[in-house]
């Protein structure tokens, strides 16, 4: 398996109504950022942008932008062991050293979101696992314990040598359109 | 590349620390900057205007424990003010509304 399953070779559909081009199900939106922290926004702002189109509510957006800025995190701190120290002032070494890949699947009832980064990465135990949580003034270890509780699932797993974290945030049906007009009687 | 602003101002001698933007793992190291710089000069008793803000993730919120750890080593504490409700809800999930004093308001974080 790899970051580019479900791919779509022609991911647009055309309304024979209006014309325009809608998605469907497993379009796929990919992100690729430099293995830094300075970019993980980067990340945030494209997913966020894929659920706002999708029609998420402001709280699952929150939620999806936050898992994500998670799962980048720990990609980027956890990344390929001896890489060069990406916290110093040479973002182009670090951009060269790690990669992040972000890929954002468009389902009819869900957002499936995988983050995947090269290198071993920080272990997580392969499927679906629930990490501990942090003591009360823990300064580090809220982030996968948080992704956990805002997404509707999320499976940890190992592929060619990287780390995948796979999450999904689903997808609540739309409201009705309102009613307009005042000889409106049934909707 | 979102960024992190903080402003820093006195009323009635508390530090109020005036934060908009991201406060994530990039940003976050000059949160803490200012937190302990302020602590060390004695100002123990921070007020943390997080009004501005429109995210914060596990790192933002380990450095505000950390600021909070060194303030009580000093006697002190630190007043959250965080109107923005998808903001505390990250507090409450991580159960952090128990350990920092969270107001919705600069008026009653500072009459607290």
């Amino acid at each position: 398996m790899g970051i580019n399953d479900g791919v779509m070779s022609d991911c647009a559909v055309r309304d024979p109504d209006s014309g325009h081009e809608s998605v469907r199900d497993t379009d796929l939106v990919q992100v690729r950022i430099p293995g830094h922290a300075a970019y993980i926004g980067i990340a945030r702002q494209a997913v966020d942008a894929v659920g706002e189109q999708m029609g998420l509510s402001a709280e699952d957006r929150s939620a999806v932008k936050l898992a994500v800025g998670e799962a980048c995190n720990n990609a980027v701190q956890y990344g390929r062991p001896g890489d060069p120290d990406t916290k110093g002032a040479d973002l182009c070494a670090a951009a060269k050293s790690r990669m992040v890949f972000v890929a954002c699947r468009l389902r009819s009832d869900a957002l499936e979101i995988d983050v995947l980064n090269r290198g071993n990465g920080f272990h997580p135990v392969p499927g679906v696992y629930s990490m501990p949580k942090p003591e009360a003034l823990a300064e580090h270890g809220r982030g996968l314990p948080l992704m956990e509780i805002i997404m509707d699932s999320v499976e940890y797993s190992n592929v060619d040598g990287s780390t995948l974290v796979r999450m999904r945030k689903q997808v609540t049906p739309p409201l009705a359109e309102p009613c307009l007009g005042e000889n409106a009687v049934t909707c | 590349m979102a960024d992190l602003v903080i402003d820093t101002r006195t009323v009635d001698g508390t530090p109020v620390l005036d934060l908009s933007g991201e406060v994530d793992s990039y940003n976050s190291p000059k949160l803490r900057e200012r937190m302990v710089r302020l602590i060390d000069d004695g100002q123990s008793r921070l007020v943390i205007n997080m009004s501005g803000v429109d995210y914060i993730d596990s790192t933002g919120l380990g450095t505000l424990v950390g600021g909070l750890k060194r303030a009580s080593e000093k006697g002190g504490s630190i007043r959250i003010i965080c109107p923005n409700e998808q903001i505390h809800k990250v507090f409450s999930i991580t159960g952090l509304v128990k350990v920092f004093q969270i107001f919705d308001n600069e008026q009653s974080a500072l009459a607290t």
